[in-house]
């Protein structure tokens, strides 16, 4: 069996995907990019014109690469994660329901995972030139219908996170308005270099039901299928089987519990019983029963 | 995917480089075999004709180095390489899947079938972008169709859409044998972790919820022939303290007074709306029809005794 020493290979086609690789990871100036790559080499092979020459024969293969500010963008992969606009919004809505329910650790990991597709995805980035100034202004369009942040990337290496309001002629210049730090400005598209949309983050606290136990009886308890967080603790089946469910969010547990009828008995915690008592008291007095 | 290549600008890039990403592009796409790759590459103008096999191998074997697993090619994988992991593929942690789960399970609670299956498609998508089959594995468990074959759900769909009429085997709970069912395909429910067809039964002309995870073939589907009217079940409820995401699609807001929001709710049939109303508990009381609001005070008080200590 050959050692991986003496397998033939092309080395400038490893070190093109080692620099696509490096490209994927973050945005790097070609000084940065020099720099990481003969990190791992024994004496410094890669300069600048070894990688532009790499950089353009990714770019060759219809990988988008803009360099703005100095820097290299991967914008879009061939063979990359083509997210649609509903897979953005399926996005957001993961981000959004896990602010709402989940505590920070799970966020955190969700977000990673999220960054993760959102590196090999084909990324909202424009080089703002004279030719591209339409593309740039759909994508900035785009941004105000979906509600989505924007990075402004100035000539000047300034970057600026703001709200995309609209597009305007101000003072006989194209502009894009924009909300920042709380004030409507005009920022005249000639000042910029590139536009980067971005998502929408959402903070809130997060909601965690008690361990609970139920009894399900009579048809239910030979059809009830467990959910995750569930299991079954007891069987006196066919009097009745006894579930313990843990953490389930209360006012679920209490809404899918109710839906059962007579055939659930919830059996603790005793505060999760009385409440459930109480429910059904006041549930009575609506139909003017007590 | 690739342009075809321009011996005039060959000399700013590399070519070898070139053949690498080209042949990593061309095994994400699809399984493909040596001629297959050969004859693209070919196409695309970065090899010719004369062009020795072996130039080939050695750009699979720099490839290989780079982090990409390809299968040999055998009579196994139809004498195709396989590409099952790639240095532009996503890895991901356990950790990661656990968190998508959390979150996609509080989705779930919430979401109509189409929610889900938009989800299942991006979920898709991803799963084909997974470095290893453990990570594929872990996020095909996330989804609810893991216990469904999916091809069948997407099929019904379409059968829900066009009304169609389907001849099905069916295991009821109790049954010792399947049951044959001629039914109407009306919509697909996703409630309670489970999806259900909603649907009339052509034999007696009544409304039919049927547990997916117990259907067990479909025989036949037609076109719609049957003419008979649709039933379904209506009622008005007042439903206090309402939130955004407490109506579904069958629900309509036909009134606003001081104590809450009047709204016409159409079932398929008088047990679902039972559960859709209980489910809501002491924040809606039912208005019409008096029959059904007898029902559900019968129903009530019957909950009620249970907790008699």
């Amino acid at each position: 069996m050959k050692t991986n020493e003496l397998v033939k290979r092309n080395i400038s086609g490893m070190q093109v995907i080692k620099t696509l690789q490096l490209l994927l990871e973050d945005d790097y100036t070609m000084a940065q990019l020099i720099e990481k790559l003969n990190a791992n080499e024994k004496e410094s092979i890669f300069n600048n014109s070894v990688v532009s020459k790499y950089i353009n024969t990714c770019r060759y293969c219809g990988i988008d690469i803009p360099k703005i500010q100095n820097k290299y963008f991967v914008a879009k992969l061939p063979f990359g994660l083509n997210l649609s606009k509903r897979d953005i919004e399926l996005i957001e809505k993961l981000q959004m329901t896990a602010v709402e329910k989940l505590t920070n650790k799970p966020i955190k990991e969700l977000n990673s995972f999220l960054n993760k597709i959102n590196k090999f995805s084909n990324k909202n980035i424009i080089k703002v030139e004279k030719d591209t100034l339409d593309l740039t202004k759909e994508y900035f369009y785009n941004a105000i219908e979906e509600e989505r942040e924007v990075l402004l990337l100035f000539r000047t290496k300034e970057m600026v996170k703001c709200k995309p309001l609209d597009f305007v002629v101000h003072k006989g210049k194209n502009c894009f308005k924009v909300l920042y730090d709380n004030k409507v400005k005009n920022v005249i598209i000639d000042r910029l270099v590139g536009l980067k949309i971005l998502g929408k983050y959402f903070k809130a606290e997060a909601e965690q039901g008690l361990t609970s136990k139920f009894k399900v009886t009579g048809a239910l308890a030979e059809r009830y299928s467990m959910r995750e967080h569930e299991e079954q603790t007891e069987n006196k089946f066919p009097e009745y089987i006894l579930i313990t469910n843990h953490g389930e969010a209360k006012d679920e547990l209490f809404s899918r519990l109710l839906r059962y009828g007579k055939h659930c008995e919830v059996t603790s915690p005793q505060s999760y019983r009385y409440e459930m008592k109480s429910i059904l008291d006041e549930m009575l007095v609506n139909y003017g029963e007590k | 995917m690739f342009k075809t290549a321009d011996k005039t600008e060959l000399n700013q890039i590399s070519l070898t480089g070139l053949r690498a990403l080209v042949l990593i592009g061309l095994l994400i796409a699809k399984p493909r075999s040596f001629n297959e790759i050969r004859r693209a590459f070919i196409d695309l103008k970065i090899i010719d004709e004369k062009t020795s096999n072996d130039i080939l191998r050695i750009d699979l074997n720099t490839i290989k180095l780079m982090g990409c697993d390809i299968s040999r090619s055998s009579a196994k994988t139809d004498f195709r390489y396989i590409l099952t992991k790639h240095p532009f593929s996503i890895k991901t942690t356990k950790n990661e899947i656990s968190a998508l789960k959390k979150v996609y399970n509080h989705i779930k609670r919430k979401a109509d079938i189409y929610l889900l299956i938009e989800f299942e498609e991006f979920f898709r998508k991803i799963i084909n972008h997974l470095c290893d089959e453990e990570s594929k594995e872990a996020l095909i468990g996330v989804s609810i169709f893991k216990y469904y074959d999916y091809d069948t759900i997407k099929m019904l769909v379409e059968d829900c859409k066009l009304r169609n009429t389907l001849d099905l085997t069916y295991q009821k709970p109790n049954a010792k044998s399947e049951c044959r069912y001629q039914v109407i395909a009306q919509e697909l429910v996703y409630s309670n972790d489970k999806i259900y067809l909603h649907g009339q039964n052509v034999d007696n002309e009544r409304p039919i919820v049927l547990n997916l995870r117990r259907l067990k073939n479909i025989l036949a589907r037609r076109k719609q022939e049957h003419n008979f009217e649709i039933k379904s079940f209506k009622i008005t409820f007042l439903l206090k303290n309402i939130n955004k995401d407490d109506l579904t699609i069958n629900e309509d807001v036909i009134d606003k007074t001081d104590e809450g929001y009047i709204i016409e709710g159409t079932y398929h049939n008088e047990f679902l709306a039972i559960q859709r109303v209980l489910s809501f508990g002491a924040r809606c009381i039912v208005l019409s029809p008096t029959e059904f609001r007898n029902t559900i005070v019968e129903k009530i008080k019957e909950m009620r005794k249970i907790y008699e200590d």
